[in-house]
């Protein structure tokens, strides 16, 4: 027999999170629990007996093991609960780093931006927020019978709602057999049969009606959680948010086998399997269409005016002869009326956000405090938050539009009376474009000088104005 | 035994990254559900049996919708969004049409595209919304709704011009919409807003401009030099006009209405019969009633006026208008009763079965003219009557 070694480190090794670092601690107990439980095991290695034959195979007859220690509510069932959150953190770890492996160098994450999301924290007041750890989720969902922990444990970690918010912050999407489902309209679904699989017309019935009792009792847990969110607003944060809805549990997949019995007898695992099969179609169609889409975007549409030639262009040079002096006029204007939209959308929030907002303009534009930091000052959990708060981009791109849109009505005033009509509308269409990028370049060119030195100083124009215009506003 | 592995077919998807998502407060998806909820109950309404009314569609839409005005609130506030003529507010279009149509922005219309999620590379574009001079849009914007995170983000937009250009190049499908590539749109919302903000409607060519003015024109056109006085009804008189459509004044409703037998016909308690129908409608004592009637095609219609000046206002008046038969007919099916002022159709009803009459409520000033007209299913015969209050 060939010697086969099981690294059981998994099981008495514990991954948290500390401040911003991912540490395992082994747990003295959880070894010896599992050095007495397990015979063979030396500290590390099983040689022989029962736990041997291939990783998996013995991983699966340890957590069974343990599992069934830790449901007995025996004496030692903390011991097996420690082993099992033991190895819950490998899983939830190796999941994460394999996601950072496969995606993080292009989408600009590391395993460290991951582990957070999803592992316990070293204290534990730091503990994501209002949400229950996923850990704690995991032993009580996760059903043996079902298939193996680190299958449970991958499907949990990729749909947790913070993780999967993550991700799509970051350009990645899940897309599962359900979300294709929920995308499809019946519309779409009867082209797809019809056209691509060329299925008979009863087929097509079928399947629509397939798709609409789907939609339907989708629809309706939609509904279901709302109310509960209605009901218990108060009582916020019991539940970890895992957001599968779209995947119907046994209740819902018999009203589906209700809804459709008049016409199609099937039993509820028979109208999942359906679904699925059904998913996998939508899923080939759109694979093959996608493909064949692909060189559609050739044509593509590139900008949005046709940008205007400037050498022969003397008209609009003449008109833009003295930019940089209406710019400048134009400039605290549009900060200061960008920055008062800002506070009053945020101050009309249901949850007003003003203050909020403007101590982290405050902070971030005057006192040149990083993200990092605002986010401690101001109580929000991590930088994401304050980055989104403050939406930098977001602002400059206001500002760029608003000082365009004063520029444009003061263009046009200087335009010379004997100019033809044609050339007026011309002007018209091109003039916002032509503007919009003399007043990105102007933007540029002070942010450039912003970035020279390392650290921010106040010699950002635009710091600088929106400083001015706080200082204004407090003082009034 | 039902392995969790075998949901194997879960992937990532890579899609451009979006600078801004949009966050739904609880309050807005509140509102996305009760649209389409309301959706759903007129729908019940309509009877629509020959096809399942697909609410999720509806949701989604109704989200996209939220979701694009919460984007303009905090990008640029200034700009005015009106979602009254949207197609969510037309139940029967909104089911057959997966998109979100005739939504005023500034000077624009804009046609909202729901997208599930933001990595779809397929946008299923509906081509009534691109060939309907009703529905089209000057511009298409791409709303990707994830209802599960309760997130959104506008992908992506489309002039009219630029996507009769793209789906000229393209098949129609056999449930007639165009698959357009996304990679087709253009992608940097904040082009978006520089056009709604700082360009002109006019300047985007598109089939609605020519039908607007065309619109106004006619209008213009038809709307009659003269127009009934109401105000004089207030002092139980009746003006040339009034007297020229035979139009009579009618006492107000008796306080013992069992006075009369039911079966004979006094246009008091017919009258008074409506309002109790129709309910809820809160009519002042002072309010001065009127009726006529009207001969469309075959059809003896009659038209209950009632008019009355607004307490606490200088000059505005309400107007109340209800459309029903000569007794003992009932006005027939599918007749519509529309309200007009010189800006174009205020309201428009359309008698659907199991109802015996139509009304329409306005308010307005004392410059301005409305014209009331009752057009035949088919839209053949046509009959119009002006109203003013000097």
């Amino acid at each position: 027999m060939v010697k086969w070694t099981n690294s059981l480190s998994k099981y008495y090794i514990l991954h948290r999170v500390g401040l911003g670092k991912c540490q395992g601690k082994e747990i003295a107990e959880a070894k010896e629990f599992l050095s007495r439980e397990f015979t063979g095991f030396n500290g590390g290695e099983f040689y022989e007996g029962e736990f041997s034959g291939g990783e998996e195979v013995s991983d699966r007859k340890i957590i069974a093991r343990l599992w069934r220690i830790y449901k007995s509510e025996g004496p030692e069932q903390p011991l097996a609960e420690s082993c099992l959150r033991c190895v819950i953190s490998h899983y939830l770890k190796k999941s994460c780093d394999k996601l950072a492996q496969q995606y993080g160098a292009k989408h600009n994450f590391t395993v460290e931006d991951l582990l957070p999301f999803v592992l316990d924290c070293n204290d534990r007041s730091l503990n994501g927020g209002n949400n229950k750890s996923l850990t704690v989720h995991i032993l009580e969902t996760f059903d043996s019978d079902k298939g193996s922990l680190s299958a449970w444990v991958q499907r949990k970690v990729i749909g947790d709602s913070q993780l999967k918010m993550f991700l799509l912050e970051n350009g990645l999407e899940l897309r599962t057999n359900w979300s294709l489902l929920k995308q499809c309209t019946t519309s779409k679904l009867r082209h797809i049969l019809s056209d691509f699989y060329q299925y008979e017309p009863n087929q097509i019935q079928q399947f629509t009606e397939l798709l609409e009792s789907y939609h339907t009792v989708y629809l309706g847990r939609v509904q279901a959680a709302r109310n509960q969110i209605n009901q218990e607003r108060e009582k916020q944060g019991l539940e970890r948010k895992q957001t599968r809805y779209p995947e119907p549990n046994r209740q819902q997949l018999l009203e589906m086998a209700e809804r459709l019995s008049p016409t199609w007898k099937l039993s509820p695992e028979e109208v999942r399997k359906e679904l699925q099969n059904l998913a996998e179609l939508i899923r080939e169609y759109r694979v093959s269409r996608g493909k064949s889409v692909a060189t559609q975007a050739l044509g593509k549409t590139e900008t949005i005016l046709a940008a205007p030639q400037a050498e022969e262009d003397n008209e609009v040079n003449k008109l833009l002869a003295d930019f940089s002096q209406k710019y400048d006029s134009c400039f605290l204007r549009a900060v200061q009326e960008v920055v008062e939209d800002k506070i009053r959308f945020y101050r009309n929030k249901k949850k007003p956000e003003d203050k909020q907002f403007i101590q982290a303009l405050r902070l971030y534009h005057c006192q040149m405090v990083s993200m990092g930091k605002i986010a401690l000052q101001i109580g929000l959990n991590n930088q994401s938050k304050v980055s989104r708060l403050l939406g930098q981009k977001e602002i400059r791109a206001d500002i760029a539009r608003k000082i365009v849109n004063y520029l444009i009505p003061e263009i046009f005033q200087i335009i010379p009376e004997d100019i033809s009509l044609e050339k007026r509308r011309e002007l018209r269409t091109e003039l916002p474009q032509i503007l919009m990028e003399k007043v990105n370049e102007e933007m540029e060119q002070a942010q450039k000088e912003d970035s020279v030195s390392k650290n921010r100083t106040m010699d950002s124009k635009l710091s600088q104005a929106i400083c001015q215009y706080l200082d204004l506003k407090s003082n009034i | 035994m039902n392995n969790y592995i075998k949901d194997t077919h879960d992937e990532l998807l890579a899609f451009p990254e979006l600078t801004e998502i949009i966050h739904l407060e609880p309050e807005q998806i509140e509102e996305a559900w009760k649209i389409t909820e309301s959706v759903k109950a007129e729908q019940g309404q309509l009877q629509v049996n020959f096809l399942q009314v697909n609410s999720l569609q509806v949701y989604f839409q109704a989200l996209g919708l939220v979701a694009f005005e919460e984007w303009l609130k905090k990008r640029e506030p200034n700009l005015l969004v009106n979602r009254k003529k949207t197609s969510l507010s037309h139940p029967e279009s909104a089911q057959e049409i997966n998109a979100v149509c005739n939504l005023q922005v500034g000077e624009f219309k804009v046609c909202l595209i729901p997208s599930v999620g933001f990595s779809d590379e397929l946008i299923d574009i509906p081509r009534v919304v691109i060939n309907d001079p009703e529905l089209a849009a000057h511009l298409y914007v791409v709303v990707g709704v994830e209802d599960e995170l309760e997130v959104a983000a506008v992908r992506g937009f489309v002039r009219y011009d630029e996507l009769v250009n793209l789906t000229s190049k393209i098949p129609v499908l056999s449930d007639d919409s165009y698959e357009v590539s996304f990679a087709s749109f253009h992608q940097q919302t904040d082009e978006l807003l520089l056009y709604l903000q700082c360009l002109s409607a006019v300047d985007i060519p598109s089939p609605i401009l020519d039908k607007q003015s065309n619109e106004i024109q006619k209008i213009i056109q038809d709307f009659p030099q003269k127009a009934i006085n109401v105000g004089l009804w207030l002092q139980n008189k009746l003006d040339e006009v009034a007297q020229e459509l035979s139009w009579s004044l009618l006492p107000a409703p008796s306080l013992s209405p069992l006075r009369f037998k039911k079966s004979t016909t006094n246009p008091v308690e017919d009258l008074e019969s409506i309002l109790t129908q129709i309910g809820d409608l809160e009519i002042p004592a002072v309010a001065a009633r009127s009726y006529g009637n009207i001969q469309l095609g075959e059809n003896q219609l009659r038209l209950y006026t009632l008019a009355w000046c607004l307490p606490d206002t200088e000059d505005e008046w309400s107007l109340l208008v209800i459309l029903g038969a000569v007794p003992p007919n009932n006005p027939p099916l599918g007749v519509k009763l529309g309200i007009s002022d010189l800006t174009g159709v205020l309201d428009e009803q359309v008698l659907e079965e199991h109802s015996d009459c139509l009304y329409a409520q306005i308010v307005g000033t004392k410059q301005e003219k409305f014209l009331v007209t009752v057009t035949s299913a088919d839209g053949k015969a046509e009959s119009s009557v002006p109203f003013e209050f000097c």
